[in-house]
């Protein structure tokens, strides 16, 4: 090759550098797909609203509306999420009682046993959590793909008090100004942090995506990929920021939500 | 120093580095590198996950060639073409006001495209062409007739 045609070694090169790159690929855990799928939404409109649940209705009051206080990133809520939430309160008593107990006999209750009723009252916080915001947005359709929302739709949503918004731009548009309560979440940053997807897809609280609006596709890009990872109730603001700051909706500066 | 290990081959030594330090940065986030290729809005989206898988191994393998001095024309000539389709691409980005991260190194490059990521593509461009063998290829073809003959 050295005296030859150079041409036959760049050749020589793309095949197998191709080769090496497809194979890696298919011995990753996640391999990606070899040919991409267009990132597309749906309406909110065009989808049929959800069919009731014939769970009980939960005891557990509605998030507090203080968005910021509900924004304070993924909590890794896990399959708990379909436990009557009516045994939150009987979870908690018996963590009271235990603390109680280990309050006056040190000696009656060992760390890990602790540990464990502190555990499962953790996980019944959060599962009443997760049935109190199902019951918020039960007229939230699921869907597998991005759902499109509107302004007002999505200011609705925003006020009921449990939405998670994520603002996909940068970090320096992001401390320009962003949605209250948003958490900055700069897609090129996060599309290749597969336990925050992960963490993400496993929150119970709808999630709101945004960018810039119009061109922008940063919104629908992570979206998509939150979509992807598992979660049902992913939506995008099609108006962007812009839209939202223009209509006198609550805005915040700086680096946080 | 005139052969293939003189002073031309610091140029593609570091030219070589830059490649290789530039591709391990995609192969370690091949999802966030197809994400950035997206960004782009160039490539038919059917296609960008192939170019993402290949593109930085092909990098990879020319740019260890480089730094090791194995086939240098065609790792030159092959790592000089990419850089002018980046070059493409980022002058693109610019001219439609994107404002997107390069993408350059991977999502580790926090650089977004703009005129710096352009100078820098143009930087190494200049390495790689002066980092060519010319003299190398050009004593090659005067030796040619004297050893047919």
């Amino acid at each position: 090759m050295k005296h030859g045609n150079p041409l036959l070694g760049v050749l020589l090169f793309l095949i197998v550098g191709a080769g090496l790159g497809l194979g890696f690929n298919a011995l990753r855990p996640r391999p990606l797909p070899w040919v991409a799928t267009a990132r597309t939404a749906v309406k909110l409109e065009d989808l049929s609203p959800p069919v009731a649940s014939a769970e009980p209705a939960p005891t557990a009051s509605a998030p507090t509306t203080d968005t910021a206080s509900n924004m304070s990133g993924t909590d890794g809520t896990d399959g708990g999420a379909s436990e009557p939430p009516a045994e939150k309160p009987a979870a908690k008593e018996t963590a009271t009682k235990e603390t109680a107990s280990k309050g006056t006999d040190g000696t009656q209750a060992s760390a890990p046993e602790t540990t464990a009723v502190a555990a499962t009252a953790d996980s019944a916080k959060a599962a009443a959590r997760a049935a109190a915001i199902k019951k918020l947005y039960a007229d939230l359709p699921e869907s597998d793909v991005p759902i499109d929302v509107s302004l007002t739709k999505a200011k609705d949503l925003y006020d009921r008090g449990g939405l998670l918004v994520l603002d996909a731009r940068d970090l320096d548009e992001y401390a320009d100004g962003h949605i209250m309560g948003a958490i900055d979440a700069p897609y090129d940053d996060k599309v290749g942090d597969i336990q925050w997807l992960i963490d993400t897809a496993k929150d119970p609280r709808p999630i709101l995506c945004y960018c810039n609006g119009g061109e922008c596709e940063l919104g629908l890009d992570l979206a998509t990929e939150i979509s992807r990872t598992g979660h049902k109730r992913v939506m995008v603001l099609t108006d962007g920021y812009p839209g939202w700051r223009n209509a006198g909706y609550p805005i915040a500066p700086g680096r946080k939500p | 120093m005139s052969g293939p290990w003189g002073w031309r081959y610091l140029f593609r030594l570091a030219l070589g580095i830059v490649f290789v330090w530039a591709s391990l940065a995609k192969i370690g986030d091949l999802a966030g590198f197809a994400a950035e290729m997206h960004n782009y809005h160039i490539l038919p989206i059917g296609l960008e996950n192939l170019f993402a898988m290949t593109l930085p191994w092909i990098e990879l393998l020319a740019g260890v060639a480089l730094v090791v001095n194995f086939a240098p024309r065609a790792a030159t000539i092959l790592l000089g073409g990419l850089l002018v389709v980046f070059l493409l691409a980022i002058l693109s980005a610019i001219i439609r006001n994107l404002d997107i991260a390069c993408g350059c190194f991977g999502t580790s490059d926090a650089t977004r495209t703009g005129w710096i990521a352009l100078l820098r593509d143009v930087g190494f461009l200049v390495l790689a062409g002066v980092g060519y063998p010319w003299g190398a290829a050009a004593r090659l073809g005067a030796a040619r007739p004297a050893t047919a003959s």
